[in-house]
């Protein structure tokens, strides 16, 4: 009733009624005893909710009734939880980060290959040269001298 | 002159009454008219009104706590039928008012202004003429006091049910309603998206009952059945005493 008469919007009374009543164990048991209603665990109530919103709930409810609460709605929940997660999909997006490391790291790699291939190449080079121009130099002497 | 309220202790002669009657009528400013307490009877009712058969001006008439049935109520349809503006109407605490008069007065409001309507501790026991007759703009039903009992509930709960309803604030208490006639209001109040204020004292409603309204406001069946609960419901009394909304519409219909 306090929470009509806070809130004149529709969905956020609604909002509200599920943060207070529902998310709070102790409440929605007291709740269910008084209508006669199956009280259910957390875990069964979440059944109802996209699996990928239950982080956000569960970080709702330690927001608004506590720690003790948050534990209290976290564990029955795991499992679901764990089994929530696509592992293949995990592993796959895993080796994809890795191949693209590899790749970065083999294009660094080749990188680096051809800088030394060409560092070695010109020195070969200037060595090649330096010894022609020696030779030449031997010859032009002995042509002067002639 | 926007006000006119008669004390109790005013004695008027027969004369005094009629030409009271022509008065009202004949003045296009006044707005309300309270003569609460006044002993009014059926015969009185006639006089006054044998003057007075429209306004074009009053929107409030209060005569209620008087001395008056079905002839006095009779006496009014004139006025009633022919004062546009009228849109609150108070004929409550008068005994001798029953269940035909209450026919009476739904078939001269059908289809008009009113919008809120003083009935309490009359001597109505049935009032499907509800069923029949349509106040579109009804606000305030005031039937406490008044043996209606779970036919009654049932006609409410068909109002509430409508899609059209106007009705914002219900006063029930000792209508001899129970926990049968809490359960049929709470659960004509699952869709209802205008009902503020209900006021239910005095009707031997135990748990059974209240768990109904509980179960209206939030649902725990369900995190979408809660989320779809009944938003609206801002008074919900169980137990007796003047509530702030009672005195001040009562305030109001003496006031202006």
């Amino acid at each position: 009733m306090t929470l009509n008469k806070t809130n004149r919007n529709y969905e956020a009374t609604g909002r509200a009624k599920v943060i207070n009543y529902q998310l709070n164990s102790q409440t929605r048991k007291e709740l269910c005893h008084l209508q006669g209603v199956k009280y259910s665990s957390i875990g069964n109530l979440f059944a109802e909710i996209e699996p990928l919103l239950l982080p956000r709930i569960l970080a709702l409810i330690g927001r608004e009734h506590g720690h003790s609460e948050f534990y209290t709605s976290l564990i029955p929940i795991v499992p679901g939880l764990m089994s929530y997660i696509d592992r293949r999909a995990l592993i796959s997006r895993d080796i994809a980060a890795i191949e693209a490391t590899l790749a970065e790291l083999t294009k660094k790699r080749d990188e680096l290959h051809n800088r030394r291939a060409c560092m070695e190449s010109v020195a070969d080079t200037q060595g090649k040269d330096e010894s022609d121009e020696q030779k030449a130099m031997n010859c032009g002497g002995k042509k002067r001298r002639i | 002159m926007k006000e006119l309220i008669e004390t109790p202790s005013l004695e008027l002669s027969d004369l005094a009454w009629k030409l009271l009657g022509r008065y009202i009528a004949n003045n296009t400013h006044l707005k309300t008219v309270s003569l609460r307490s006044c002993g009014i009877s059926d015969e009185k009712m006639a006089l006054l009104f044998s003057g007075l058969t429209s306004s074009s001006s009053i929107s409030e008439f209060d005569v209620t706590i008087n001395e008056f049935g079905i002839e006095g109520l009779r006496s009014m349809i004139p006025f009633m039928s022919n004062s546009p503006q009228l849109i609150n109407l108070g004929v409550g605490g008068n005994n001798n008012i029953n269940s035909e008069s209450f026919e009476v007065l739904a078939r001269v409001l059908h289809g008009r202004l009113v919008e809120k309507l003083y009935l309490f501790d009359c001597n109505i026991t049935d009032i499907s003429a509800l069923d029949t007759y349509n106040l579109p703009h009804l606000q305030l039903l005031h039937l406490s006091e008044n043996n209606i009992g779970r036919d009654g509930c049932i006609t409410i709960s068909n109002l509430l049910q409508q899609e059209g309803s106007t009705l914002k604030q219900l006063y029930l208490a000792s209508t001899e309603m129970g926990d049968e006639g809490a359960e049929l209001l709470a659960t004509s109040l699952k869709h209802n998206t205008k009902l503020e204020s209900l006021s239910i004292p005095k009707n031997n409603i135990t748990k059974r009952g209240k768990n109904a309204f509980l179960k209206l406001l939030v649902d725990a069946s369900s995190i979408e059945n809660t989320y779809n609960s009944n938003h609206t419901l801002m008074t919900l009394l169980f137990e007796l005493y003047i509530t702030r909304n009672d005195e001040t519409d009562r305030h109001t219909l003496n006031q202006h």
